[in-house]
């Protein structure tokens, strides 16, 4: 593979627009509570790839970079979780979040395969790639789907943190090359 | 012609009032001037604000994190100083002595600058090393 960045974007991003698309024609709409599920679980399969980067690397870069995503998604998360509880939603299984954690399952495997400085490219193309694709479907599905007020504004609230994520993981990609 | 003096009287004694009013104020005014200032750089949505402040030595800043996430305030060229973690509604003050730049090592792309006296510092586009930084 020539591009692993491109590889991992094609991938991710083919798999979310598949969803946004298929959402589309087929006039389905997520409840509130599945927009809440789809925005915890997109929180924790960044936590557990960063998991993963703690377990493999020694990459200063990489290590500070994990930390960060641990620590803002278990705060996007507690958000999140504090606003279900205070609206009376349960975060609620769906095609949505199936098929994300269902392609997490595929990338965490291959990010396990790999090691050194392998393992340090292939995780931030992998970071890049997730946080476009997170970004778009943020914007251009859970945030037009949000019915509630304070859960649409907590999805806005979250795309500052994400867009500097991808910018912070852009300049570690650009450091490692 | 009473009546004239009457009118002559009061408006020289608002004159008099006027004068002894300014003078105070000219010198509040230079005392203002002298007094250390105390200035607000909010963290919210990911950004400084305002990324570039101007201030004079001896100043107090206060950073007041408004984000969901952890952020802290970090000199940029040396790591010479650092707030630590500012929690989400945290905040943190200094005392600015000179112009420096400085980023949250946290999330190494947000960056600000103090000005101090006029005196301009350049801000890094380089990604800041991560090294072990200083105590406040």
């Amino acid at each position: 593979m020539k591009n692993p960045e491109i590889f991992w974007s094609g991938i991710i991003l083919s798999s979310l627009l598949c969803i946004t698309t298929s959402f589309a024609q087929n006039a389905q709409t997520l409840s509130d509570a599945e927009v809440a599920s789809v925005a915890v679980v997109a929180n924790q399969i960044d936590i557990a790839y960063a998991e993963i980067a703690k377990e493999k690397s020694k990459d200063a870069e990489i290590l500070k970079f994990a930390e960060t995503m641990i620590n803002d998604h278990n705060a996007v998360i507690k958000q999140a979780s504090d606003l279900v509880k205070k609206l009376g939603v349960t975060p609620k299984d769906n095609d949505v979040s199936k098929k994300l954690l269902s392609d997490a399952d595929a990338t965490k495997k291959t990010l396990r395969s790999k090691s050194g400085s392998e393992f340090n490219k292939a995780y931030i193309d992998n970071e890049v790639a997730y946080h476009k694709a997170v970004i778009e479907a943020v914007e251009g599905l859970l945030i037009p789907e949000a019915e509630n007020a304070e859960l649409k504004a907590l999805l806005q609230n979250v795309v500052p943190a994400l867009k500097t994520h991808l910018a912070h993981a852009e300049m570690v990609q650009k450091s490692l090359k | 012609m009473r009546v004239l003096i009457y009118v002559s009287l009061l408006a020289a004694i608002a004159m008099g009032c006027g004068g002894s009013q300014n003078d105070p104020a000219a010198t509040s005014s230079d005392n203002v001037q002298n007094v250390p200032q105390r200035h607000v750089v909010e963290i919210s949505e990911m950004k400084f604000v305002p990324d570039v402040l101007n201030v004079n030595k001896g100043d107090t800043i206060v950073w007041i994190n408004k984000d969901m996430v952890d952020h802290d305030v970090t000199e940029e060229a040396t790591h010479s100083w650092t707030s630590s973690k500012i929690p989400a509604g945290g905040s943190w003050e200094m005392i600015a002595t000179k112009s420096e730049a400085y980023f949250c090592s946290l999330h190494v792309v947000m960056k600000g600058k103090i000005v101090v006296d006029g005196n301009e510092v350049a801000m890094s586009d380089e990604l800041p090393s991560v090294t072990q930084c200083g105590a406040p």
